[in-house]
């Protein structure tokens, strides 16, 4: 029967039940997708009433939580003091070294004008001792001396101070072994 | 004819268009009040199992706290504080006979991030006997402050009487940089 159309209203006719098929499945589609949207409604009813239950036993637990962290820190920075205080506390004295090296210096014979100590990252730097010695014996056996030391592991004494064999003025270097921090 | 065409379309396409906005809608909020859910839960159930640790840490909080403001006070907190240092080492060395000058006083900080510590470093000079500067030296070892002397020099000035520079760092308290 459609040959009967004449070819011109065949294709507007073509056109027009095209047009419509689409609409009615765009149409069907759009039915589906809102059906869908419509049966999302009880999970979003469910998860919001939800939500909104458990929302102040959240805050109470975050404000326990932020509790808890805020004691943990005060711990933690004690801990840190008292170590550092016991790293300090267990770090060689000065005073102790200064006394170690007047016990080893024979006063008779070795005068001592000047002493350096100074701390480092590693602990002690090398320690400077400048003075004046009899003879050269004599600094010879304060070199020994100091050399004995626990904490010392050596002593540099420049070629250059013994030249004279007495009235010596002298510049020596104590290394010490290194502290572990 | 070809309006009605047209209506028929546009009314498709409105449809079309407002279901999409719909279910794109629901389908964001839906995730959002679930990933809201899901921290809730979390958060909960952390608190539950912190429940009794956070108990246990309030019990150890309390029963320091003498212990923990003694661990404190050895530290310089404010700059009154630092202030009282000085003048405590001025008392020491009054009361150890020896000439105390102060150099200088500022703030130094040692090692990064976490491991960084602030301290107030002085210098001072000191004149006096040799076995009084030691004295001093080993009075201010033993200070009830967190400090280290980082150098000392001693240097002979005339027959009997000796100089001492020596250098102090006292650690500054800073919770921050602590923690």
């Amino acid at each position: 029967m459609t040959n009967l159309i004449p070819p011109a209203a065949k294709k507007k006719v073509v056109f027009e039940y095209w047009t419509r098929v689409v609409c009615a499945w765009g149409v069907l589609w759009s039915v589906c997708i809102l059906v869908g949207a419509f049966l999302l409604w009880p999970t979003y009813v469910l998860l919001t009433g939800n939500n909104s239950a458990y929302a102040s036993f959240f805050s109470a637990a975050s404000e326990r939580s932020d509790e808890y962290e805020e004691l943990s820190k005060q711990l933690v920075v004690t801990s840190l003091q008292a170590k550092q205080i016991v790293e300090l506390s267990n770090q060689m004295k000065l005073s102790d070294v200064l006394s170690d090296i007047w016990s080893v210096t024979d006063q008779d014979v070795i005068e001592v004008d000047k002493l350096t100590i100074d701390r480092d990252e590693a602990g002690l730097a090398p320690i400077v001792i400048s003075g004046n010695a009899s003879d050269r014996k004599s600094l010879a056996a304060f070199r020994d001396e100091l050399q004995k030391l626990e904490y010392v592991t050596n002593v540099e004494l420049p070629i250059k101070n013994l030249a004279k064999n007495e009235d010596i003025n002298f510049s020596l270097q104590v290394l010490v072994k290194i502290e572990k921090k | 004819m070809k309006s009605q065409r047209l209506k028929i379309i546009g009314v498709t396409l409105t449809l079309f268009a407002l279901a999409l906005l719909a279910i794109s809608l629901f389908a964001r909020e839906i995730t959002h009040q679930s990933d809201l859910l899901d921290e809730q839960v979390t958060a909960l159930e952390n608190d539950q199992a912190q429940q009794a640790q956070l108990n246990q840490l309030k019990k150890v909080i309390t029963r320091t706290k003498e212990e923990r403001d003694q661990v404190a006070s050895y530290y310089i907190e404010s700059q009154a504080d630092s202030i009282d240092f000085l003048n405590y080492i001025e008392t020491l060395a009054d009361e150890s006979f020896v000439d105390l000058v102060t150099k200088s006083a500022s703030e130094v900080e040692k090692g990064k991030d976490k491991e960084k510590v602030t301290s107030l470093e002085v210098k001072y000079l000191v004149t006096s006997s040799l076995p009084a500067a030691e004295r001093f030296i080993k009075l201010l070892e033993n200070i009830p402050f967190v400090s280290e002397i980082t150098g000392v020099t001693l240097t002979q000035k005339e027959a009997g009487e000796w100089t001492a520079d020596i250098t102090i760092e006292v650690v500054i308290l800073n919770h921050e940089n602590n923690s």
